[in-house]
């Protein structure tokens, strides 16, 4: 009797390891883009054109591809501009978001409910609506090729304010009455106490902003045009369509250009995404 | 002591909140909404009804003259019909690959990170890098794709299979979001509700379909309309992928708006196509709404 108990226990065990042991070559499927392209790259581009093409892992793994990209194509500037498009926008949204929630939250004053509806109405109007209009605009102002032009339309978010009010109703009111009665003002509450304890929140939004930017295409295309102004995106994106255009080239490229956001996303991948999910479904 | 005393203060200092401050801190962001969101809406279907020069500038009034002549456009049903195609692809892929990840991975178990993380990756992976991988991976000759499916296809020149080739693309960018999503849906299925399934003899089947599905139907809701919505942006794949070709076969609205604008330098034409979009995402998101109240099941 107990013999059979034990071995069904056992065969539910293996059971179990197979399936996990499905789960995880599915895993691996689904990321083969991201291998194969990882692997490649270290692929001389004689292997990639002949017969070797099939091979997952290269014979003879190579930097050639990677020395060929950081020599012919300015790649520490392209990263340069991407890194200075986040760091104005992330700095700009953690700043303006949380004011406008926290004024959302925490005040009632006249005309309340209708700036929050102009907000949750401007998440009505997708970015690519008004990308058109706005390209005209930012070149009328000669700000095409700048980094403030390219940053400006993305310094505020309806999604980031969302955000961080959804964070400041779980604040007790009577924190706020607390410390108002120990004298602390409105900005002395905000910056003493309720930016403190948003960090998480405030993580959250920025490593949602972080990728998003870092991956920005369609904006960056139209107001670029100047190789010194491009983002890592575009100028990856020109090894594509450029006459030296080699599969091996071109797969380097789109290598360096993913590592830094999987990497911020396997570290961030929590706050990233309780930054998705927050708000975005009711119920 | 001191503080005691103060006390009464304090109520008065709440009355004291019909002050500057919150506008103060509104100020920035509704500036900034008006400047690079409505002002440009609204710019934008003023210049729908415009002539405009190179630039993009007003030169004179012209009515719905530029609406007929998109609409009557003899490419203006292609692209609708590709737009729409996508859409469709994309959305019913999507949700297909989604929902089997996150159904496998519905019950936490020693270790499921690690195919959480993988299943979930694609999310980080931007669609300009994405396109160069799968331009190289579909390619005609020696391609992975052809190889592994032993076909001998041309994906990316070949019209038919063209707009099929950028929807597997895309359905590989947009699988880690849905994923996350549908899997916040499914983990929120209480643990007992499914115990006491398993012991009236419900199969891992049974369960999904009769427990999960109903009761993460928000969450699944929500992917579909998200993936059809985000189809309707889809650009940079197209660009890198085929550039709207071969004869036009991938081109939709917001390809085509993109053409207009920076290739010929037509921005009312644009603009046309702009509020079209507009209205196609306004559209959806109201069926969404709509469809959401009647159908979806909420605990």
């Amino acid at each position: 009797m107990s013999k059979k108990i034990n071995s069904g226990f056992s065969k539910r065990k293996a059971k179990r390891i197979v399936a996990y042991l499905l789960k995880v070559v599915l895993g691996l499927a689904i990321i083969s883009p991201v291998i194969v392209c990882l692997s490649f790259a270290f692929k001389p581009p004689t292997e990639l054109m002949g017969t070797g093409y099939g091979k997952l892992f290269p014979d003879n793994p190579t930097w050639e591809n990677f020395k060929w990209v950081i020599t012919e194509v300015p790649v520490l500037t392209y990263l340069k501009n991407t890194m200075i498009q986040c760091a104005m926008v992330i700095c700009s949204q953690l700043a303006l978001c949380s004011a406008a929630a926290y004024a959302l939250t925490f005040f009632d004053f006249k005309g309340k409910n209708l700036l929050f509806t102009i907000i949750l109405t401007s998440m009505m109007i997708p970015g690519d609506v008004v990308v058109i209009s706005n390209y005209i605009q930012i070149q009328q102002w000669h700000l095409t090729n700048t980094h403030f032009g390219m940053a400006v339309p993305y310094f505020v978010g309806g999604m980031g304010i969302f955000l961080m009010r959804q964070f400041y109703l779980t604040l007790p009111r009577d924190l706020k009455d607390a410390a108002d009665i120990d004298g602390c003002g409105d900005m002395g509450f905000f910056f003493r106490i309720a930016v403190p304890l948003s960090v998480p929140s405030l993580a959250s939004l920025a490593i949602y902003e972080f990728i998003a930017i870092y991956n920005r295409y369609f904006w960056p295309l139209l107001v670029t045009s100047s190789d010194s102004m491009r983002t890592v995106q575009i100028g990856m994106a020109m090894l594509n369509s450029g006459e030296s255009g080699k599969p091996s080239y071109v797969l380097a490229g789109a290598a360096m250009c993913i590592i830094p956001a999987v990497i911020v996303f396997i570290v961030g991948q929590k706050y990233l995404i309780r930054g998705m999910t927050a708000g975005a479904v009711k119920g | 002591m001191k503080k005691k005393k103060e006390a009464p203060l304090a109520v008065a200092g709440r009355r004291r909140k019909q002050s500057f401050a919150p506008y103060i801190l509104l100020f920035p962001s509704l500036a900034l909404f008006t400047m690079f969101t409505f002002y440009p809406f609204v710019k934008t279907i003023f210049l729908s009804f415009s002539l405009t020069d190179k630039k993009g500038g007003f030169v004179k009034w012209v009515g719905i003259d530029n609406y007929i002549r998109v609409i009557t456009g003899n490419l203006f049903g292609k692209t609708m019909e590709n737009t729409f195609k996508f859409a469709l692809m994309v959305g019913v892929g999507t949700l297909l690959v989604a929902m089997i990840l996150a159904l496998l991975s519905a019950s936490r178990e020693k270790g499921s990170r690690l195919y959480e993380v993988m299943f979930a990756l694609p999310l980080a992976v931007a669609s300009a890098p994405a396109s160069s991988i799968f331009s190289y991976l579909l390619r005609k000759d020696n391609g992975m794709v052809n190889t592994l499916l032993g076909t001998d296809i041309a994906w990316l020149q070949d019209p038919k299979y063209a707009l099929t080739a950028i929807a597997i693309c895309t359905v590989w960018l947009s699988i880690g979001s849905s994923y996350i999503f549908l899997l916040v849906g499914f983990r929120n299925v209480s643990e007992d509700l499914l115990e006491s399934a398993k012991l009236d003899g419900a199969g891992p089947f049974r369960r999904a379909i009769n427990i999960l599905i109903p009761v993460a139907s928000p969450q699944i809701f929500f992917v579909v309309f998200l993936n059809i919505n985000n189809s309707f942006k889809a650009f940079a794949q197209i660009k890198m992928l085929t550039n709207g070709g071969p004869a036009n076969s991938t081109t939709t609205l917001i390809f085509s708006m993109y053409q207009n604008a920076m290739l010929k330098s037509r921005f009312e034409t644009a603009c046309v196509q702009a509020v079209l979009l507009f209205l196609v995402i306004f559209i959806f998101t109201r069926i969404q709404r709509a469809l959401e109240d009647r159908m979806v099941h909420y605990q």
